[in-house]
């Protein structure tokens, strides 16, 4: 689907994939989820070892404030809720620590899944997300379903990948 | 909605005759054969069209109650649901939002609705920004023309259109590649996307049980107009309500497929209510906006009602031999192809939309195609009728002598003596016009029938009496 995957063998591999993309984008900033996932592997030590800032979606000091890193990052990192085999596409909840915007403003995002949170397809996606309380009252305000980076073929069917959402999309599946 | 179909014939034969269109309206057999790849890979790809057609019946045909249960949950969520009439009236309750909200600048996601009751014209006439953030949508709206393909709305342009445009309205120098007018149009539109104050999109989909909007898209343009401005504004005909989560499990499936031929277009956004407490971005407010105009006129007739299943995927306009000869304009709607050649008549009005019913050979590649088979050839020949008869609006505009000549034609096929004495005197009569053996002019009303091939000899000898020598032999 144009993504990069990368099936990562310990922390210490997916830290060392993230720094090489800050590096070689000469990345300044990176947001990121608050998400447990990103707290255990380390992920913070090495993107300010690569030189560049770690954001995390925290509460805000000022309204906008966190579209406003999103949009000066070089990379957001985001966990996700779930991943669809058959289609290789990735199923994102938002909410608190959760933002929309570290999966969508910067122009590369990095996809960390857990073996555990692939599923085959959409049939098996619904009842799922029901169970967990979704669809009733404690609704997702957003499910962003992903799958591979932006794209376009609107100027004579060419495909252009990278339009208005990310222009890469990478996938770290993290040992079990 | 405005239609323009006067002239139907003469810009037609123009469309035609543009060489330039007829070459980029080739590339749209790209999308039915990925169209046709993706499906073959499906297990059950027909059971997935039945089903889909299914639910599409079954919403149809209760309605009222998918709708109010849409109204209530969404209301629940803190959301707004606004019902309009018509065009007008929709106008009127999303400039109210605007206005209320000291609304400068709004981003659009691609969305025909909003073009049916041409709100961008309305924005700007009340000073309002407007702006296309679909990447064809945008170079449409630059050239201040109209989309003229649901899917690939800059479609009859050609990349040299593009770059002359771009340097033309933006300034952009020297652009030869896509990559390169993508980029600059990227590059354009974040900021537009970060200033917004107001986000305004159609809907895919608006599943009932969650009060759920979905939306579907490849570029990001959407999930950016509803994740940083304030306020988002759906705007969604009344037929887009779908019952249950589960239900969508089966569009999305079939969606991507029909239209472009993938297997999950990059995103699907699936928004319920507002942003929460505690989230960083998404709208603080949401309207949906439920727009009939027309539809329930096409909702009460048995007949056309099947045209609401219609996902606009357009697949029928890909595999159209009509429209991939004349493009969309052509059809001088909104929504073009076979599917505006059903929809648009009982919209606006069969008598301003006349030729459209008629501008089909019935090859019936489109119900064939349908994810939700519409059987649009069907309704074609209805329409048809209803405007040679005078039925539904139309006022009964059978041609005379043509009345007159099916008339005699039905005589002579019903008497078998009539028929084969008529014959018998065409055959000899033939002879004024046969040239080498073979009918290439015809006189006259039948000279249409001639003016690109050959008409039929009729045979020396008929079959009944080379059937009656063997018999008798």
């Amino acid at each position: 689907m144009g993504g990069f995957f990368y099936a990562a063998e310990s922390a210490e591999a997916v830290c060392e994939y993230v720094k090489k993309l800050a590096v070689a984008g000469d990345v300044r900033s990176v947001v990121a989820w608050n998400a447990p996932v990103i707290q255990e592997i380390g992920l913070a030590l090495s993107v300010e070892n690569a030189g560049a800032k770690f954001i995390q979606n925290r509460a805000e000091t000022g309204p906008g404030e966190f579209i406003q890193q999103a949009i000066t990052a070089g990379i957001g990192i985001t966990a996700v809720d779930f991943g669809l085999a058959d289609t290789g596409t990735l199923v994102v909840l938002a909410g608190g620590g959760r933002a929309r915007s570290a999966s969508l403003l910067p122009p590369v995002h990095i996809a960390l899944i857990k073996p555990q949170q692939i599923i085959s397809g959409l049939d098996d996606l619904f009842p799922l997300l029901k169970a967990e309380g979704n669809f009733a009252d404690h609704m997702s305000s957003a499910i962003t379903f992903i799958t591979g980076p932006s794209r376009t073929a609107d100027i004579e069917m060419t495909l252009v990948v990278g339009v208005h959402g990310p222009q890469q999309l990478h996938v770290i599946l993290l040992a079990a | 909605m405005r239609v323009k179909t006067e002239g139907f014939f003469e810009i037609t034969n123009v469309a035609v005759q543009n060489q330039g269109l007829q070459t980029r309206l080739r590339v749209l057999n790209s999308f039915t054969i990925k169209r046709d790849r993706a499906f073959a890979e499906l297990e059950d790809g027909e059971a997935l069209r039945d089903r889909a057609r299914a639910i599409k019946e079954e919403t149809i045909t209760n309605l009222d109650r998918y709708l109010s249960q849409l109204e209530a949950n969404i209301t629940r969520l803190g959301g707004t649901v606004h019902w309009a009439r018509d065009a007008s009236e929709a106008r009127e309750i999303i400039l109210d939002i605007a206005r209320k909200n000291d609304v400068k600048r709004v981003v659009k996601g691609k969305s025909m609705a909003t073009e049916e009751i041409e709100l961008n014209e309305a924005f700007e006439h009340a000073g309002i920004e407007a702006i296309e953030t679909d990447l064809g949508e945008y170079i449409v709206q630059l050239a201040r023309e109209k989309p003229s393909h649901i899917l690939a709305p800059a479609i009859h342009k050609s990349k040299a259109d593009i770059a002359e445009l771009f340097t033309d309205k933006l300034g952009a120098e020297n652009l030869t590649e896509a990559e390169e007018l993508t980029s600059v149009a990227r590059h354009q539109l974040r900021a537009k996307f970060c200033s917004a104050d107001m986000g305004v999109t159609g809907a895919n989909f608006a599943i009932a049980e969650t009060g759920t909007i979905v939306l579907v898209e490849n570029e990001g343009n959407i999930r950016l107009s509803t994740t940083l401005p304030r306020i988002h504004v759906a705007l969604m005909g009344i037929e887009k309500v779908i019952p249950s989560v589960a239900d969508l499990a089966v569009f999305l499936k079939v969606l991507a497929r029909s239209a472009s031929g993938q297997k999950m277009s990059s995103y699907v956004s699936l928004i319920t209510g507002t942003r929460r407490a505690g989230e960083a971005d998404g709208a603080r407010e949401f309207h949906l906006v439920i727009l009939d105009n027309g539809r329930t006129r096409i909702l009460e007739d048995e007949e056309l009602r099947e045209s609401l299943y219609c996902l606009r995927c357009g697949a029928c306009l890909n595999i159209c031999p009509v429209y991939r000869k004349i493009g969309g304009h052509a059809y001088g709607s909104v929504y073009s192809g076979p599917i505006g050649s059903i929809i648009t008549p009982p919209l606006v009005g069969i008598e301003k939309a006349s030729d459209l019913p008629f501008a089909s050979s019935l090859c019936g590649a489109c119900r064939d195609i349908c994810p939700v088979r519409i059987n649009i050839p069907h309704i074609l020949l209805k329409l048809r009728s209803d405007w040679v008869e005078g039925g539904a609006g139309g006022r009964g505009r059978a041609d005379r002598s043509a009345k007159v000549a099916i008339r005699l034609w039905a005589f002579a096929m019903r008497h078998a003596a009539v028929y084969e004495t008529l014959f018998r005197l065409l055959a000899v009569a033939q002879r004024l016009v046969m040239k080498e053996g073979k009918i290439k002019r015809l006189p006259s009303a039948f000279g249409g029938w001639t003016q690109s091939r050959d008409f039929p000899p009729i045979a020396k000898k008929s079959f009944r009496s080379m059937w009656r020598d063997m018999k008798d032999r």
